[in-house]
């Protein structure tokens, strides 16, 4: 994967990642720090 | 009948020629003996090991891992008599359709046989496991465009060869059990096997005239095996250029986290086991290879859902009103994902012999070198993504993955870690630069020398392999009886 992130190479297969597209825009954190692991959709905390 | 190799016995042996010698009594020995049985051969069926469990026998195994982390190799297998079926856990499922062709990602890597191909011995096969084949070949159930339910035999008590098999071996007028027989070298010319030569643990040597010889030692074992007469006697029954001990696999299996939601839409009814892929469209899509992931419903002290609730509503809080009406409809529940996935077949993970160490009879023991490529990450990856993609969009429940995954870190060195499937090492070709056995299994180059057994896999799959061993076996009986040369 040439060291892409889960994230990146998630984003990169366009299906749909609501939830990390909203985490990625919203922290430069990764997804650990924001959310503990869990995979939301933005309506669950917005 | 059965007997064990000692200075009688070997005198008795002295003047016998047998159809087929058979090395190893595991699944694919033993069925692949009683099969050649009722087809009118006769079999010498040689096991290392005796009839129950020994430390000798199993010191035999012993091995090095050069690669990625993995288990002692004398304790993934079992050297006695029904072999690693001693202590398999009985899952069955046969392999889907898409994992017999992988030129969508590149050429090279399809076996030279399909699905259909194996078919015929579907419910012979299931007949010995004792397991229902509407379940093991059932077709996925489609769930969302990405990802499909999938069946398994899960629920069955795992067949014991040993236990179910051994009477009916001893009992044979055409099958010869020889325990305490360990495999010692092949002999002949020009490509042909007269005779194959097996030593007792206490030395005493005999030599098994056979017209054909069936390797079926395990997913190790048949490339060290072809490894060691490779060296010996090199270029005198096949070339020694063969891929032998490599294009290795294993089975990767991991906890992935837990998820937490709607148990009628999680798991159907009755069950505490799901079972999910991603769909072939998917899997072409992303040119990635089969994975599965197990969801196991999770009960009792080892898991606070109250907790796990409090942790998901701490981060999100819109939830609480959709958890609630699942609560008090008590189908709230807690379930662990682990995966276990299909490798690509890569030529540097390999078995090979070791220069150091030798065991008790002089053959050289294995150094393994397994080892996880990139395209097997991106197989794992984009199959979570499959996974999160539908329980965002079509479940009201929630995944947590531990960090490892989010983060992309190296693969936890604890846990599973691999499946305890051994599959490569001798794989079916069409050519004998990609392969070791053609479609029928005779190695290449070979005039009568054949390999059974998850070895000859060319892709893994993402199933349990032994249903598909027993039924190659019973498609390898096939072919033999058919043999004007027996």
């Amino acid at each position: 994967m040439n060291r892409r992130s889960f994230l990146q190479f998630f984003l990169a297969l366009s299906i749909s990642p609501v939830a990390v597209t909203t985490v990625v825009s919203k922290s430069s954190s990764n997804l650990c720090n924001s959310f503990d692991g869990w995979i939301l959709k933005p309506e669950d905390f917005q | 009948m059965k007997m064990y190799l000692n200075e009688e016995t070997k005198a008795k042996l002295s003047d016998s020629r047998f159809d087929v010698c058979i090395v190893g009594s595991g699944p694919a020995g033993i069925t692949l003996a009683l099969s050649l049985e009722k087809l009118g051969k006769s079999v010498c069926l040689l096991e290392g090991g005796s009839e129950d469990f020994t430390e000798d026998s199993q010191a035999l195994y012993k091995g090095k891992n050069i690669g990625d982390t993995y288990f002692h190799l004398d304790r993934a297998r079992l050297r006695f008599l029904g072999g690693s079926s001693n202590h398999w856990t009985g899952w069955c499922k046969t392999l889907d359709d898409i994992d017999f062709n992988r030129n969508y990602i590149t050429s090279g890597l399809s076996w030279p046989i399909c699905k259909a191909d194996m078919d015929p011995w579907l419910d012979e096969a299931c007949g010995i496991l004792g397991i229902d084949p509407m379940k093991a070949d059932s077709l996925p159930t489609v769930i969302g465009s990405e990802l499909v339910k999938t069946g398994l035999v899960f629920d069955t008590a795992p067949l014991r060869f040993k236990e179910r098999f051994a009477a009916e071996l001893d009992n044979s007028n055409s099958v010869t059990l020889l325990l305490n027989a360990n495999f010692k070298m092949l002999n002949g010319h020009d490509g042909a096997v007269k005779s194959v030569s097996a030593i007792s643990s206490e030395n005493i040597d005999v030599i098994i005239y056979c017209n054909t010889v069936v390797l079926a030692t395990g997913g190790l074992e048949n490339s060290r095996l072809l490894l060691h007469v490779s060296k010996e006697v090199p270029d005198k029954f096949f070339p020694t250029s063969l891929p032998i001990g490599k294009y290795w696999m294993e089975h990767p299996f991991y906890e992935l986290g837990t998820i937490v939601g709607d148990e009628d839409v999680l798991f159907s009814s009755d069950e505490n086991m799901a079972f999910l892929r991603p769909s072939d469209e998917f899997q072409k899509k992303y040119k990635i290879f089969n994975s599965c992931f197990i969801l196991q419903k999770l009960k009792g002290p080892e898991f606070n859902l109250e907790k796990e609730v409090k942790d998901l509503l701490r981060v999100a809080p819109n939830l609480e009103n959709s958890l609630f009406k699942l609560m008090r409809r008590n189908k709230l529940c807690g379930a662990s994902i682990n995966v276990v996935w299909e490798q690509s077949p890569n030529v540097e993970s390999a078995v090979r012999l070791s220069d150091e160490v030798k065991d008790r009879f002089g053959i050289q023991s294995i150094e393994l070198n397994w080892r996880k490529s990139e395209i097997d990450r991106e197989t794992l990856v984009a199959s979570i993504a499959a996974l999160c993609n539908w329980v965002l969009e079509s479940t009201s429940s929630r995944l947590r993955l531990q960090d490892w995954v989010i983060r992309n870190d190296p693969y936890p060195d604890h846990g599973h870690i691999a499946a305890s499937h051994h599959m490569g090492g001798t794989r079916m070709s069409v050519d004998e630069t990609t392969g070791v056995v053609d479609a029928e299994l005779k190695v290449h180059g070979s005039k009568n020398i054949y390999v059974a057994g998850s070895s000859v896999f060319p892709t893994a799959g993402w199933a349990n392999p032994t249903l598909s061993i027993v039924q190659l076996s019973l498609r390898l009986a096939s072919h033999l009886s058919r043999r004007s040369s027996l």
